[in-house]
């Protein structure tokens, strides 16, 4: 054995002498050097952990049930869908608005805008009274 | 801190028994929110330890922590008790402060944050000295090199427990830990002549 080999086997865990270590003083010098790598490598460290740790965990654990339940609820998704229809096709549902009876059709048309994009709101409201 | 606070942490720092332990799991993943505060006050510092280590950022650190118990709380359900509720933990710590490290580019501005860390030893200052030098080394190891060194010295992690917590083939881990010491016994020595 060289020292390549006697240095790729302590790379590879191994932690003893062999015949060349005891005569080679640089292997030697490694094979201390990496018995106390392993020691400090094995030393736990404690870091500061902040005060409000727990609560921002909890926090986050009530934020992404809150946004699951609200997702959950089979109107959101409906409203939403509208909504992004209304937006996508505002052009065309205007025309269509504009060649029926306009006045009438543009405040039915508001109505359902204002009610579309209050739902969420509602929901949100109606789902923290709940809570 | 307040006394029910320092109550439920001197509480949780004593030994706790494996059934005790498992007891509290049960509670926690049944939804008991003060069950899940003990579980993380007994494991959080050295889930930030392992975080710290990999990702070389508290600010990271602590979010990828943050997100781990988050991640545990809504798989605790699923938590089979054929292993330790720490090693299970710490794999997805681990894993996640792994993506963290592999997606930002740190800054080397943001890469000596770990002034505040101490271990847990009998020889304090001879050792604080001598981990803030490894601490230094290590920031020459790559994120997966850290992340396995972390878990095969700190966990007592095998080449196969790793390989599973972090995600990797086994080769691959064996290959990391053989650079990662090579790495480092060079650059102890090369310190240790310098001095």
């Amino acid at each position: 054995m060289n020292c390549t080999e006697f240095l790729s086997s302590l790379d590879a865990g191994v932690r003893a002498h062999n015949a060349h270590s005891q005569s080679c003083t640089s292997c030697t010098r490694a094979l201390q050097s990496v018995i106390e790598l392993d020691r400090l490598l094995a030393i736990p460290v404690t870091p500061h952990v902040p005060r409000e740790f727990n609560d921002a965990v909890l926090q986050r654990i009530h934020n992404r049930r809150f946004l699951t339940t609200l997702l959950a609820e089979p109107l959101v998704p409906v409203a939403m869908t509208l909504l992004v229809i209304v937006l996508w096709q505002f052009r065309a549902i205007s025309t269509l608005v504009m060649s029926l009876t306009h006045d009438m059709l543009m405040v039915a048309l508001l109505g359902i805008a204002i009610v579309v994009l209050a739902m969420p709101l509602f929901l949100l409201q109606t789902s923290s009274l709940d809570r | 801190m307040n006394d029910e606070t320092e109550m439920r942490l001197a509480a949780v720092q004593q030994e706790m028994t494996p059934a005790a332990e498992h007891e509290i799991i049960r509670r926690a993943a049944a939804g008991d929110e003060d069950a899940f505060r003990m579980l993380m006050d007994r494991y959080r510092a050295h889930a930030l330890a392992i975080a710290l280590r990999i990702t070389r950022s508290r600010e990271d650190a602590e979010d990828v922590v943050q997100q781990a118990f988050v991640r545990a709380w809504y798989a605790l359900d699923r938590f089979r008790f054929d292993s330790a509720f720490r090693t299970w933990l710490h794999s997805i710590v681990a894993r996640r402060a792994l993506d963290r490290a592999s997606q930002i580019k740190l800054l080397r501005s943001r890469e000596d944050e770990l002034d505040d860390v101490h271990p847990l030893d009998l020889e304090p200052h001879r050792d604080v000295i001598l981990i803030r030098r490894l601490e230094q080394l290590l920031k020459r190891l790559s994120p997966a090199q850290r992340a396995v060194v972390t878990l095969h010295y700190w966990e007592d992690a095998t080449v196969s427990e790793i390989s599973s917590a972090l995600g990797i083939p086994e080769n691959t881990v064996k290959t990391h830990l053989s650079r990662a010491r090579a790495a480092l016994r060079e650059a102890w020595l090369s310190m240790e002549r310098s001095q």
